[in-house]
């Protein structure tokens, strides 16, 4: 513990004054543009999507709620009006349910009891391997584009010859009475023909050359029409020639209309159970909970007490650097002649200020005056310290090793060596520089 | 606001309700609903039962001053003036170079009462050390939840350079007195300055006989000499990019301020006036008309805070700044570094100005590790280094050459030697009477 105490440091803080942190108020106040921002832009997305949802609610075919051109609506919402209780039902017992309220089949041929049914299933979920449960479906079948099976299981005297190519407006041309009321339609969609000609069999509205586009098949107390046109149900052709008066005609025989749209509901799963179903129900609560705490613990660790602390630091340049950087470019380019230049001259300096020698000394002087101390040859000398020339990497080892070695025996020689290598002492407060280079 | 682990836990012991429910009567989304409900309620509730951190104040009693290397104490004074208890954390955020042993302390401080902590602070980097702010955390009497602040409570720490090589001091304050002529064997003071007459004895130099004044008496008088006092000494520190180089892992600047220390302590002890400039582009610190004991404290905290700055030196406006600080004859030492010609051009191109009025002193640290890398020649990339390190010492020879040619004198060393080095080249200029 050292210094002094500051006289003035220890200024007290008022309780509550100064605080970096934002209180939750101030926080609000000053983010309340982006926190109202954020809420607008929450709400009006909401908004947006609830209107937008509402335009296109049901956007499937021919479904009694949607108001698109492919829905069914308007002939829906007219056959209310005019009394009929229209049920929509996806799954087959709920359309048995219906119609079992609706005061069950066979109870009136073409009265006013008893249930409509229209059966629209595009993609084939009706399940007829349920016959028994199908043939209980009621009195009145209306099937709009059957394909070939569900005409097996409903309509078996009844098959497919084909497309109506062009849709085209066609007369009736039958004395079914609903068709003959229709006058004509604007045919398109499947064309069907009664493949058992007979007096219960009606065909309307000759789409192709061999196929119809409403074929009417009348057994005892029950009877299946098979509409080939689904189009004359939408909300887009609804409208054109006499389509609503056949459909109205169709499916406003009885008090009421199911409508019924075989959906998944009807599938029956086979085959193994899946993961899903051998996985006890608390598995997913369990992994959720996981995400919490993870949640929980980052913000446990993550959350900082007062925020970080900066500091300038210094740059850090380490001296030797550039010593460092030359050798390495000396090395890369193997420039070995100005290397073993540089060795030379520190080496002669040095060996000059050993022995005495003027900085002005020329070098045969040097050369001259090594020999006579060490006893080597002056040639010897001569060419470590100027002559010969490094060919290689090796013969600059050799040289550079050289050097040292004549410092070396110079040192001894004059009787000032060092304890090993021949490290040249630092100039220091030497006023002269030929005397760099002793070891004390 | 803030969570603690125990929360965490909490939320994690749901598993077990989870799967219980889950398994026995299939509820396991409504317990975890449930569950996490109640956690964060509890939380709530702790939360609302914390003590308010902002409530706290604080008092900090911290030393003005402390020299790098040196433990200091800093208090900090924690009063709870809210109406609960606060219990939890508190960190003093001090700058990473204050060395704080430890920033985190767990505090519990009933109502309208006042607590200490204390930060062990050791400073690792010179200068100005600071905290601005400190960070409380008060967890509910639960420990679940907690509520968090920033206060702020600036303080700050100088931390002044070490003056390591004041143990060079005793050994040339002697040899100083020995010139001055006050040692044990009162030998006559050496020196260029006229002090007295008196009567010669036996063994004085004949040389100093005052002819004239024995002419005027029946007695032989000699003149007896001093060194010269009252000269001026001007410091000239270079903070300029070179002074950044760390030299056995220490910046050139900080041997500089070693150096400086030094050669104003003994040199105010001569009776020689010091001024101090600090400067790169522009004057970094400056230190002017102070002297005695005052000299070396105002000199350390003004030196403090100076940090190398990454510029090129201006040599060309230092003559005028010297001329600033003084027209009469002087000492002019500049701390920097002697590297290569190039680097060195702007210094030896002003240097004429200077030595024409002044005595100048050019003291630069070289590097120990190119002096041992000369020695080291076993392989190929040593060899290499060995050249590269034989002609960075040519470049400091040629350009300390180039220096004393024009009138300087240049002492070099590694950053221990430099100091006294300094110290030793201002004796020996004192006692050749060339101040």
């Amino acid at each position: 513990m050292s210094g002094v105490r500051a006289p003035g440091s220890a200024g007290a803080v008022r309780a509550g004054a100064v605080s970096s942190t934002p209180t939750v108020r101030a926080f609000f106040r000053r983010w309340s543009f982006w926190v109202g921002a954020g809420v607008f832009v929450l709400l009006a997305s909401l908004v947006l999507l609830l209107i937008r949802g509402a335009g296109s609610t049901g956007g499937s075919e021919l479904s009694t709620t949607s108001a698109a051109p492919n829905g069914a609506k308007a002939i829906a919402e007219v056959l209310r009006q005019q009394g009929v209780t229209v049920t929509a039902v996806d799954s087959l017992d709920a359309a048995m349910e219906a119609v079992r309220s609706a005061g069950g089949p066979r109870t009136g041929g073409g009265g006013t009891g008893g249930a409509t049914v229209l059966v629209y299933d595009p993609s084939a979920f009706l399940p007829i391997d349920r016959a028994s449960d199908l043939a209980a479906l009621g009195d009145d079948l209306v099937l709009v584009e059957p394909d070939i099976f569900t005409l097996d299981a409903l309509a078996p005297g009844v098959a497919v010859t084909g497309q109506v190519e062009q849709p085209h407006v066609v007369d009736a041309g039958c004395s079914e009475p609903s068709a003959a009321r229709a006058g004509s339609i604007s045919t398109s969609g499947s064309a069907y023909r009664a493949t058992e000609a007979g007096a219960g069999s009606t065909e309307c509205f000759g789409a192709t050359a061999d196929g119809f586009s409403l074929v009417r098949i009348q057994g005892d107390g029950s009877a299946v029409t098979v509409l080939g046109a689904s189009a004359i149900l939408t909300n887009e052709h609804t409208i054109e020639a006499g389509n609503a008066a056949l459909a109205l005609g169709l499916l406003g025989a009885h008090d009421t209309l199911v409508w019924y749209t075989p959906s998944e509901a009807d599938v029956t799963a086979s085959g193994p159970p899946s993961l899903a179903a051998l996985t006890p129900g608390w598995v997913t609560p369990l992994l959720v909970l996981l995400a919490v705490v993870f949640l929980a613990a980052a913000v446990w660790r993550g959350r900082r007490l007062g925020p970080v602390v900066v500091e300038n630091l210094p740059v850090i340049v380490r001296g030797s650097e550039t010593v460092a950087g030359r050798a390495r470019l000396y090395a890369r380019s193997s420039a070995r002649a100005r290397a073993l230049d540089a060795l030379r001259i520190g080496t002669v300096t040095r060996v000059a200020g050993l022995l005495g020698l003027p900085r002005s000394a020329a070098l045969p002087e040097v050369i001259a005056a090594v020999t006579a101390v060490t006893g080597v040859p002056a040639v010897e000398v001569a060419a470590v310290l100027v002559n010969r020339e490094p060919r290689s990497e090796a013969d600059l080892l050799a040289l550079s090793q050289q050097l040292a070695a004549i410092e070396r025996r110079v040192q001894i020689a004059v009787g000032r060596a060092g304890p090993r290598p021949a490290h040249p002492a630092p100039p220091s407060a030497d006023p002269d520089p030929p005397s760099t280079g002793l070891p004390r | 606001m803030a969570v603690s682990g125990r929360f965490v836990l909490l939320v994690a012991l749901g598993a077990l309700p989870v799967i219980l429910f889950g398994q026995a009567y299939g509820l396991a989304f409504e317990t975890l609903g449930g569950w996490l409900a109640f956690a964060v309620l509890l939380g709530i509730l702790d939360l609302l039962l914390a003590g308010s951190p902002r409530r706290v104040s604080i008092e900090r009693d911290l030393p003005l001053r402390v020299r790098l290397g040196e433990p200091v104490r800093g208090d900090l004074y924690l009063t709870n003036g809210g109406r609960r208890a606060l219990n939890g954390v508190v960190r003093d955020a001090w700058q990473p170079s204050a060395g704080a042993a430890s920033t985190r302390f767990p505090v519990r401080i009933p109502a309208g009462e006042r607590r200490r902590v204390s930060v062990e602070l050791c400073p690792f980097r010179r200068g100005e050390r600071r905290v601005e702010e400190v960070a409380i955390r008060s967890f509910g009497p639960l420990g679940l939840w907690a509520r968090q602040a920033s206060l702020v409570a600036p303080g700050r720490l100088r931390v002044l350079p070490p003056f390591n090589s004041r143990r060079h001091l005793p050994s040339r304050l002697a040899r100083l007195r020995e010139l001055d002529g006050r040692t044990s064997v009162m030998i006559r003071g050496q020196g260029t300055e006229f002090d007295s007459l008196r009567e010669y004895v036996r063994g004085d130099d004949v040389r100093s006989i005052d002819w004239r004044a024995t002419a005027r008496r029946d007695e032989v008088v000699v003149r007896t000499w001093r060194p010269e006092r009252d000269r001026r000494v001007v410091i000239v520190i270079d903070t300029g990019r070179t002074s950044a180089a760390r030299i056995d892992n220490e910046p050139r600047l900080d041997t500089a301020f070693e150096s400086a220390l030094l050669l104003s302590a003994l040199a105010s002890r001569a009776g020689d006036r010091i001024d101090l400039i600090a400067y790169d582009r522009r004057v970094r610190a400056r230190v002017q008309g102070t002297t005695g004991p005052e000299l070396l404290s105002r000199m350390v905290d003004v030196l403090a805070p100076v940090d190398p700055e990454l510029l090129e030196t201006d040599w060309s406006a230092v003559p005028a700044e010297v001329r600033r600080v003084t027209n009469q004859r002087a000492l002019v030492v500049l701390l920097t570094s002697l590297e290569t010609p190039g680097a060195s051009r702007g210094l030896l191109a002003v240097l004429p100005q200077l030595t024409q009025r002044h005595t100048v002193m050019i003291a630069s640290v070289t590097d120990p590790a190119t002096f041992a890398a000369v020695g080291l020649r076993d392989d190929r990339e040593q060899t290499y280094t060995a050249a590269a390190a034989e002609r960075a010492l040519l470049d400091v020879a040629r350009v300390s050459a180039a220096a004393r040619q024009q009138g300087a004198e240049v002492v070099t060393g590694s950053p221990a030697d430099l100091p006294p080095a300094v110290a030793d080249r201002y004796l020996a200029l004192k006692a050749a009477g060339r101040l």
